[in-house]
């Protein structure tokens, strides 16, 4: 091997060994920059070819047509040649032959001249005073100019014939063809570019030729491709890049102040903006890390903390700093690119046009995932959150003129479903990663080439990572002769990578600043802030139900794959998948405090009852409800007290709402007296309910804070009293409404209510003394509170009774009307007597004692 | 606390060497290669334990038999150390000086010197193997002029019968001492941090492209030895690597270990001592190492706990 060689360090030594490498590398970069210059030049060729291609198909038919035409002329003369009809025409001769040729050519200068002037006029008028980046574009028009050197090849061959023939040379039937030929494609084109022309009266035509570079660019900047490893071709690529983005900018100042062009066709142009970012993401995957395609930021070396072999020995002899270390900017294009797409955005609110903003916001999706799944989920948090504030703005600044309800509503909407759909892409590309995909292709892998690891699929986070071991990798072969480190340390490092973009996009997608978009909402001045805070609102509770959902799957993938090491001692990213609850627990309170401040200004608002949109009041009404029998569940009854009150006061706001205005007693009219009755049969369950919570505990803190609202709103009621009306809307609930009413909510809460006492309070099972024939074991409770015992103890009565129950004998009996239970029936009588006549009579006993 | 048994003058009362004992050698010119130099620091470093704080750990360390006393004596002749706190600290001290000559030069030489006392039989006299030829006739010996000045000694050449002199050289598995001197050649291939002509202009000398250059060379040449200048190349190995690489030089420094000790009862048994050397289980065997480097290859091992278990 040249390495064990005993010149290599003399080699190395050497000044001749450097001038000659130093040659070497110079000759192959010219031999590689002449090869790329040739293969641009064959790559315009081809897209040349591709267009001339394009033009003769489209002159295809009109140009066989004049053959055909020709072709009966033909078949004419031979029918005509003995009619005296025929004799009036005569074979041309060479002068035929000449005049042909000077009036195609003639033909060309003439088409020459009309399509500039066409151009001319549409420059004149349109470009005179555009920056010159946007001149240049239009100089550089790919398709027209095409076109012209077309047109001037056949003037030029046709006056190249001419001369031919006037030294002597035989009139060429081919080229009679050619020329024949290229005139019919010429002049039908014209016909095509002439109307082409009008369309460069719109600059976003343009645009196409800016887009077709940047992926070009983006080509040439990966690895696989030629000269992609050379310095001064990475800047150079980066120069073109900021140059065309330079031109998209001023693209976007014109566009942004023609009125006619900063709609539709400036929502081409970001269309076709988020395809080139969506094709970049993909390409970046393929990009040296180390290229200098990315901006660099230098960062200067520390004297004393390993800045590498000889570099201090060169700054001690040079007297100067240690030379600073580059640190890449990955991100520099994005960020460039994204302002112009605020820029659409934003003209496009300030004029008003909401439906080709939605329709962008979506369009942004495609790109934000693919910057997602390269590990930037905080680019793209960030970017929701610009283009939220801007969204915003545009809302604010429009006030109470002519931004509808619904299209704002439509615009913030739109924004929470990307924001859910983009997090949850992440969160799902987590879990069907191609981890183990991307290390069998590792085991396969050359590590002496320089290429491969761009191959196998990296994704982008642990592209560095790649780059890394490959060095290392490489090095040991060189060294050793074989490759040292293992398959399964390989893939551990690779592995350590994921883990930590694991732990980066779960950081960004729980700490996600959600409440702050709502209190940016809640304080702004848009009009019907309220539903938009609303729609937030609401798709927030889904995001936070699928995120459940995905959490677990995600710390299932952790706790199998990626959260331990096979390398012990490794610094090992950690995930404290209990404290992510405990923050996911804190932001699902923080929404639900949303939800139950929501609850009573949505039912007094205007579009409370507007069909056309969601039904949010219902919905944060019932949510609250679940929140308050969730929080009742964990037996965690702190800080419930505005909860409840809000709920209180939503549920009878929605009451009223929903009650019929005129009551006949028809089946239907029952129907829609039953839907009123829901809130408040709900109400009063979760107000039992919490009852037996408090009873549990033992604390009657809670119990006493819904008895004072409940007393309160009774004390302010009229005649009859409040306790009244709800007894009676249960009393008919149950018996005059002719149908029994079951609800799910309420079922699916006593159930939960009955395990939950089952899990928490312990019971003996007992057989009584005077043993039958068959005798049944008996639970027995020592519980303190008769209430739970009666729960504990009684499992085949605990599936019937229900928070109403509860309420009703804890809180309404004995009250003025309610006295006796007849009319709530004999289960709830029989609860009764159980639950408090045997405590009144020992208390009787107590007071006669 | 171990006491010497006769001092230095008492043992060498009556007995002429027949060659000159070992002088400083003075520094070749190239000794201070930087490479050359952390190659021998780092290798010699540590081949036994230096200070033993844990005795009870070398308790398996003993000096048996009849002549232990004799043989310890001999030992304090090659540490050149007139005491020991232990069997285990002499044992250490005299495995520390000989592989540092022999990661040194790759050999050394001592002339076995009877006196004719009984409580001290023989004493070893350590030579400079630099200037000591082998001939068929026994070794001979050319005294610089400078050390014959300071002597006034005018014996130029001295020679001794080989049955006198003692010769330990490296274990046969690190290539003897033809095969170190190769080696050292390579380890003073780059003399500087880089080459004196890095600054010139249109050069394209590159930094980065030479370091790793030679730290291929100089790794790949030093492949039988493990040396790893961990904080030198840490840019281009993995920690993998790095221990993989630790691991071969504890196995040569293990190998030097019990090589000397081979050796050395060797000598015991020529000079008719009944005497030997027992390591026990204090110190790592090849096989052992052997062992923990498959382990780290199957992923079993803990790098921190290998490295706790293998440095003393």
């Amino acid at each position: 091997m040249f390495l064990n060689a005993p010149s290599f360090p003399k080699l190395l030594n050497s000044r001749r060994y450097w001038r000659f490498l130093n040659f070497v590398e110079w000759g192959k970069f010219k031999g590689l920059a002449w090869t790329y210059k040739y293969d641009q030049k064959i790559e315009e060729k081809s897209l040349a070819a591709k267009m001339y291609w394009e033009l003769t198909v489209a002159s295809a038919v009109n140009i066989l047509l004049a053959c055909v035409s020709v072709y009966f002329l033909h078949l004419s003369d031979g029918w005509l040649q003995h009619t005296n009809f025929y004799n009036w025409f005569k074979l041309p001769t060479s002068d035929g032959y000449e005049t042909l040729l000077s009036v195609s050519a003639a033909t060309g200068g003439v088409l020459l001249g009309l399509y500039y002037n066409g151009i001319l006029v549409v420059g004149s008028s349109i470009y005179a005073k555009a920056p010159n980046n946007i001149r240049n574009l239009f100089a550089e028009e790919k398709v027209g100019n095409n076109y012209i050197k077309l047109l001037s090849f056949l003037t030029f061959l046709s006056i190249v014939l001419l001369v031919a023939e006037l030294l002597h040379y035989q009139p060429s039937k081919l080229g009679v063809v050619v020329v024949l030929f290229m005139n019919g494609l010429t002049v039908f084109s014209f016909a095509l570019m002439g109307r082409r022309a009008f369309s460069l009266f719109n600059p976003t035509v343009l645009y196409q030729t800016v887009a077709h570079e940047f992926i070009r660019l983006f080509e040439r900047a990966q690895a696989n491709s030629l000269l992609s490893k050379n310095k001064s071709i990475q800047l150079h690529l980066k120069k073109m890049a900021n140059r065309n983005i330079s031109a998209l900018n001023s693209l976007s100042q014109i566009l942004k102040d023609d009125p006619n062009l900063s709609g539709r066709s400036f929502a081409e142009v970001f269309k076709s903006t988020c395809g080139v970012l969506y094709s970049y993401e993909s390409a970046k995957r393929r990009i040296h890390t180390s290229s200098r395609w990315y901006e660099q930021k230098y960062l200067h070396k520390r004297w004393h903390a390993g800045s590498g072999w000889g570099t201090r020995d060169i700054a001690l002899q040079t007297g100067t700093q240690i030379s600073p270390e580059a640190e890449p900017d990955y991100f520099w294009f994005e960020r460039k690119l994204e302002r112009f797409l605020y820029d659409v955005i934003e003209t496009n609110l300030r004029s008003g046009k909401f439906k080709l903003v939605f329709e962008l916001i979506e369009y942004l999706e495609v790109p934000l995932s693919e910057i997602a799944l390269n590990g930037d989920v905080e680019e793209c948090s960030r970017i929701l959150g610009d283009i939220f504030s801007i969204v915003l703005r545009g809302i604010e600044a429009h006030g109470e003129k002519s931004i509808g309800t619904k299209d704002a509503l439509a615009l913030v909407e739109m924004l929470a479903v990307l924001r859910l759909r983009l997090f949850m892409r992440t969160l799902d590309s987590i879990i069907e990663n191609n981890f183990e995909d991307v290390c069998q292709k590792l085991s396969k892998l050359n590590w002496m080439s320089n290429k491969t690891i761009y191959e196998i699929g990296l994704p982008y986070f642990a592209l560095k990572q790649g780059e890394w071991l490959h060095k290392c990798l490489s090095f040991e072969i060189e060294t050793e002769g074989y490759l040292v480190s293992p398959h399964w340390y390989q893939r551990t490092m690779i592995k350590m990578k994921y883990a930590e973009n694991i732990k980066r996009a779960i950081d960004v997608v729980i700490n996600d600043d959600f409440g702050g978009r709502v209190m940016r909402i809640k304080n702004s001045n848009a009009k019907d802030k309220l539903i938009l805070e609303s729609v937030l609102v609401s798709r927030e509770l889904e995001f936070q139900n699928k995120l459940n959902g995905r959490i677990r799957q995600v710390e299932g993938l952790w706790t199998e794959a990626f959260g331990h090491s096979e390398v012990k001692g490794l610094a090992w990213p950690n995930i404290d998948f209990s404290a992510l609850s405990k923050k996911i627990d804190e932001q699902e309170a923080l929404l639900l405090g949303f939800c139950a401040d929501l609850v009573v200004p949505l039912n007094n608002h205007a579009v409370a009852g507007d069909k056309e949109l969601p039904d949010y009041s219902g919905q944060f009404l019932v949510v609250v409800g679940q929140y308050l029998t969730k929080r009742y569940l964990n037996q965690d009854l702190k800080g419930l007290s505005k909860v409840f009150e809000a709920y209180f006061a939503g549920t009878l706001l929605k009451f009223t709402s929903l009650l019929p205005r005129q009551y006949s007693g028809s089946e239907r009219d029952r129907f829609l007296l039953g839907d009123a009755f829901e809130p408040v049969l709900d109400l009063v369950d979760v107000s039992g309910w919490a009852k037996l919570v408090c009873d549990l505990k033992g604390d009657q803190t809670h119990w006493n804070e819904i008895c004072a609202v409940w007393d309160k709103q009774n004390a302010d009621s009229g005649t009859p009293s409040f306790i009244e009306k709800v007894g009676n809307i249960i009393a008919m609930s149950d018996n005059d409404l002719h149908f029994s009413r079951f609800d799910d909510l309420r079922t699916s809460r006593g159930m939960e209510m009955y395990r939950m006492i089952e899990r928490e309070v312990p019971v003996e099972e007992v057989f009584p003394k005077d043993r039958s024939f068959y005798v049944r074991a008996i639970k027995k409770s020592s519980h303190p509170s008769k209430l739970v015992r009666i729960f504990a103890e009684e499992e085949s009565v605990i599936r019937s009774y229900s928070g109403t129950d509860i309420f009703l004998t804890s809180y309404f009996w004995g009250k003025p009307g309610f006295e006796s239970f007849e009319r709530f029936g004999w289960r709830r009588k029989q609860f009764l007597e159980e639950l408090v006549e045997p405590e009144q009579e020992k208390g009787a006993d107590e007071g006669a004692g | 606390m171990r006491r010497r048994i006769s001092s230095r003058e008492d043992k060498w009362k009556g007995v002429k060497p027949k060659l000159y004992p070992r002088f400083g050698e003075g520094f070749r010119d190239d000794d201070h290669v930087f490479d050359l130099g952390i190659f021998r620091r780092d290798m010699s470093l540590a081949v036994a334990p230096i200070l033993i704080n844990d005795e009870k750990r070398y308790k398996g360390v003993e000096i048996k038999g009849d002549d232990a006393e004799k043989v310890k004596e001999l030992l304090f002749d090659i540490n050149g150390r007139e005491w020991g706190r232990s069997d285990a600290d002499l044992v250490f001290s005299v495995i520390n000086s000989l592989s540092q000559y022999l990661i040194w030069s790759g050999e050394s030489l001592f002339e076995i010197c009877p006196t004719g006392k009984s409580d001290v039989p023989f004493i070893l006299n350590s030579i400079s193997s630099n200037v000591v030829y082998k001939t068929p006739f026994g070794y001979i010996q050319l005294v610089p002029k400078e050390m014959r000045q300071l002597d006034r000694d005018e014996k130029k050449i001295r020679i001794c019968p080989a049955k006198d002199v003692w010769k330990i050289e490296l274990p046969p598995n690190l290539g003897g001492v033809r095969e170190l001197k190769n080696l050292q050649k390579k380890l003073r291939s780059f003399p500087t941090s880089f080459p004196p002509f890095s600054f010139e202009e249109n050069l394209g000398f590159d930094l980065n492209r030479f370091n790793r250059g030679r730290w291929s060379f100089l790794l790949r040449a030093t492949r039988k030895w493990g040396w790893f200048p961990h904080n030198l190349v840490r840019d281009y190995a993995t920690e993998y690597y790095s221990m993989f690489r630790y691991l071969v030089s504890e196995r040569t420094k293990a190998s030097i270990r019990s090589h000397i000790i081979r050796q050395l009862n060797q000598l015991f048994a020529r000079l008719k001592l009944d005497g030997r050397i027992d390591m026990g289980s204090a110190l790592l065997s090849e096989e052992q190492i052997d062992k923990i480097s498959e382990s780290i290859l199957s992923g079993n091992g803990d790098f921190a706990e290998i490295l706790k278990r293998t440095r003393y």
